[in-house]
């Protein structure tokens, strides 16, 4: 690892107008000579480093600023205030140099040239990045085999699933061989064993090519699975940022029980081994302490009649949405 | 900074291929197209000559004149569209988010937005109505040397310059509202307007066809200097409206960048 | 009823939203309509009889064609061929009002808004260049009025023909911009259609175009008789009569298709 980080946000801020319309027709014709504007604190004093060859997750809701983030470190945003550097350039001036060192994947948006083959494209960006040929060739050949889309190449893109086209979309993106890589919900929409393959992909390319990533994602196990640090953000400010199991570790009191009875237990004789979630008579949701987890699934199993018992982690989707819940609000 | 003109050109190039591959694939639109451009200039040919021929003199310039204003806008407003036709697409580029990809790229993105989708059709139409339009202006009583054909050209140059700036303008403004069709389609008129003589107009607009939207710089003058008329506005003066609308435009384009908002996804 | 005026302000208010765009399409209408008239004031500079036309008379069908234009040619249904294609159309389907009904109340919207907006700028451009324009009377302007709806349907039902390429194929411009071309020509500001050498016309008035505009500038001009009356009438009810044919056919055939591919 290097001594200058791949990418330093400093105090970073970057505020939107947003106009407000009122509903109905009086208000459109209201709108014509009079409209209200709100600022959006899309992002509000965020300060972070990344260094080079971290696999860094964003995680937040949505709308707390993991975008707008990415986008003014990927120069496409002009912050409010505060700087940030990426590979010590100023993303904002697009200098070439830069440009070709870095690249942005955006799950829901295409690059690719609809009405011809995705080879066009990526011919298109050999060019634009001046990729000698050896080395295009090269990457390539690799980004075909590991994605498997040997076939596929050549079909006009309006013709492509949507899973071909994410796969086309991040050969595009990677053909100059990017230093550092930003993704923005790489995964959407995507179905359980196609993300599996993305990630697993995203993984090797950061070993094979030290690549700097960050990565936002609606999918906690997209985060789980590959980033070891994560960045938490909510309402435009930075809440929490350290090792994910921390997260978990400190957020995650509890651990769930599903419980299937072979008789019907009344909910209150549940009551004494944690907090009943849900209750049907033949069946139960619990949530127990976590450090208890297994010791008290043992004592119900020999006091209670129970056919099935599950002990899962809280998903972090969960924790997140306690962690940001209105009265837990954290201030790190 | 430096310039990768190499690398331009052969972006250029591959897109223009591309371009070309998918007006074949959708041939019988783009057959329409031609077609309804051919009938849009030779009607509009039949209606000059109709005048041509029923009256002798048009606000101060002759008939056959009227004829060559008409001609010469065809010939330079083809030229724009050709080589300008992809800021058409730049309103859905902005809300796709499809724009956030020409930025990141180290290419300077106004090349690919203007010159993004080359017209095929335009191109095409070009040759036979360049033709056409040479053959016309040979037998119009109309005195033509080479002096002035080659400030034609250069003046042509400076045309395109002005396009240019006023495509930069409309993306411009598309970034911040991400519409862009309204105001192409105005830019459209606005030059159409250039079809007959901007000095025809009252004082107003023909003010503003040259001072504001410079329409006459664009069109009227070149075709005066073609014919040796005396331009409504000195060459050296239009030179400069040229590279100076150029160079506001490019400002303008860099303040509307900093408002960017990016689609949110 | 209430469902109709629910439509009606829903799509003023999507007007609004776009006021801008609907502020330069009205510009621009203005501005051709300057350009017509600078050119024929030019022109009649020459002498007060040009291809059959006094100044009024030119003067007057300049007007006529520009409000002809918000009121026949313009439409509410331009996008509606991507609006099949794209399936956005199988929402109203599932709603309990018919189709067309939907569309055209969009369009008598649509038409509304125009026409106010034509009216404006033809009392501007009335000021600007103080013209004496040519009325007729009452019962030409009966009659004008009723061949203006006929117009009116006719472009409807051609919009609605458009409609149906989406149910085959997205790519609906090439024809469409053939057609604009068309009407532009037969129904333009710029130079009545009956300047034109005799042999155009003639190939025109094969086709309905000179019923989308040009026949009622004739009309409310008083330059036709009562025999060329009664034989453009039957022409003009005659294309609305084969066109809406050809149109219920296809809605029909194409929505059996849609339906069939699930869309």
């Amino acid at each position: 690892m290097s001594s200058i980080p791949a990418v330093k946000v400093d105090h970073l801020k970057k505020h939107f107008k947003v106009y407000k319309k009122k509903p109905g027709f009086m208000g459109s014709i209201e709108s014509l000579w009079h409209r209200e504007y709100e600022t959006v604190k899309a992002v509000d004093d965020i300060s972070f480093d990344i260094e080079q060859g971290e696999i860094v997750g964003f995680i937040g809701q949505n709308g707390a600023g993991k975008t707008t983030t990415l986008k003014v470190l990927s120069g496409l945003l002009y912050q409010t205030s505060g700087s940030v550097s990426v590979l010590g350039y100023n993303p904002w001036k697009r200098q070439a140099a830069f440009q070709k060192q870095f690249s942005l994947v955006m799950g829901q948006k295409n690059q690719l040239w609809w009405d011809v083959p995705a080879m066009e494209t990526f011919l298109l960006n050999q060019t634009i990045y001046e990729v000698p040929e050896k080395q295009f060739r090269n990457t390539l050949d690799a980004l075909i085999e590991i994605l498997d889309v040997k076939d596929i190449i050549n079909i006009q893109v309006r013709k492509l699933s949507l899973g071909q086209r994410m796969k086309c979309e991040l050969i595009a993106s990677l053909l100059h061989n990017p230093k550092v890589l930003f993704l923005d919900e790489p995964t959407i929409g995507l179905d359980v064993v196609m993300q599996k393959s993305l990630r697993d992909f995203i993984r090797q390319y950061n070993k094979e090519f030290g690549a700097t990533i960050i990565l936002t994602s609606h999918y906690m196990d997209d985060v789980k699975e590959l980033c070891e640090r994560a960045i938490m953000i909510d309402r435009g400010a930075k809440v929490f940022d350290g090792q994910l199991s921390d997260l978990i570790d400190k957020y995650a009191r509890n651990k769930i029980l599903s419980l299937a009875f072979s008789k019907p237990v009344q909910k209150k004789l549940l009551e004494k081994y944690g907090i009943v979630k849900n209750w049907t008579g033949s069946t139960a949701t619990m949530l127990v302490p976590r450090k208890e987890a297994t010791k008290r699934a043992a004592t119900m199993l020999t006091d209670l009649p129970i056919h099935d018992l599950n002990i899962e982690e809280i998903p972090l989707e969960a924790i997140i949405r306690e962690v940001f819940g209105e009265e837990n609000r954290l201030h790190l | 900074m430096q310039i990768r003109f190499k690398v331009y050109w052969r972006v250029w190039k591959q897109v223009a291929i591309n371009a070309l591959q998918i007006a074949f694939v959708n041939r019988a639109t783009n057959a329409l197209f031609l077609t309804g451009k051919t009938i849009r200039f030779l009607v509009m040919l039949v209606f000059l000559f109709l005048i041509k021929n029923n009256i002798r003199t048009f606000a101060g310039y002759t008939s056959d004149q009227v004829v060559v204003f008409f001609l010469v806008f065809n010939f330079i407003d083809s030229t724009t569209q050709a080589l300008l036709r992809g800021v058409y697409s730049f309103g859905e580029q902005v809300r796709s988010g499809e724009f956030d990809f020409l930025l990141i790229k180290p290419l300077n993105p106004l090349f690919r937005i203007l010159s993004g989708q080359p017209d095929i059709d335009d191109i095409i139409f070009l040759i036979p109505a360049t033709i056409v339009s040479g053959y016309l202006i040979s037998t119009l009583d109309i005195s033509l040397s080479i002096s002035n054909v080659l400030l034609f050209l250069l003046l042509c140059i400076n045309s395109l310059l002005i396009a240019i700036a006023l495509h930069i303008l409309i993306v411009s403004i598309a970034i911040i509202t991400t519409q862009v069709d309204g105001l192409v389609w105005l830019y459209r008129d606005l030059t159409g307007m250039g079809k007959f003589p901007i000095s025809i107009y009252a004082d107003l607009l023909r003010f503003a066809l040259f001072f504001i939207i410079p329409v006459g710089f664009m069109l009227t003058v070149p075709a005066q200097v073609l014919m040796g008329i005396k331009p409504s506005i000195q060459i050296a003066g239009t030179l400069l409206v040229g590279v100076g609308s150029l160079g506001v435009s490019l400002i303008i384009w860099k303040k509307c960048l900093e408002r960017y908002t990016s689609a949110s996804s | 009823m209430k469902k109709y005026l629910r439509i009606l302000s829903l799509s003023w208010q999507k007007g609004l939203v776009y006021r801008a765009d609907i502020a330069l399409w009205r510009f621009r209408q203005f501005l051709n309509s300057l350009m017509s008239l600078t050119v024929w004031n030019v022109i009649f500079a020459q002498g007060n009889d040009l291809f059959g036309y006094s100044k009024d008379q030119m003067i007057t069908y300049i007007f006529i064609a520009a409000f002809l234009q918000g009121m026949i040619l313009a439409t509410s249904l331009h996008g509606l061929a991507s609006r099949v294609y794209s399936g956005e159309i199988s929402f109203l389907l599932l709603k309990p009002i018919t189709l067309f009904s939907y569309f055209s109340t969009e369009e008598i919207a649509d038409k509304i808004k125009n026409v106010f907006f034509v009216i404006i700028e033809s009392l501007v451009l009335f000021f600007l260049f103080k013209p004496v324009l040519i009325f007729p009377e009452g019962g030409q302007l009966i009659l004008f009025i009723i061949w203006t709806m006929g117009g009116v349907i006719l472009n409807f039902i051609f919009s609605l023909l458009f409609g149906t390429l989406g149910f085959w194929s997205p790519e609906t411009w090439g024809p469409k911009f053939l057609f604009f071309i068309f009407a532009d020509f037969s129904a333009g500001k710029l130079f009545p259609l009956d300047i034109m050498p005799e042999i155009i016309q003639n190939m025109l008035f094969l086709t309905p175009f000179p019923y989308l505009s040009f026949m009622q500038t004739q009309m409310f001009l008083g330059k036709l008789d009562m025999t060329q009356t009664l034989h453009h009438s039957i022409v003009l009810l005659s294309w609305i009569g084969i066109l809406s044919f050809i149109n219920h056919l296809l809605w029909k055939k194409g929505l059996r298709s849609y339906q069939a591919a699930g869309q």
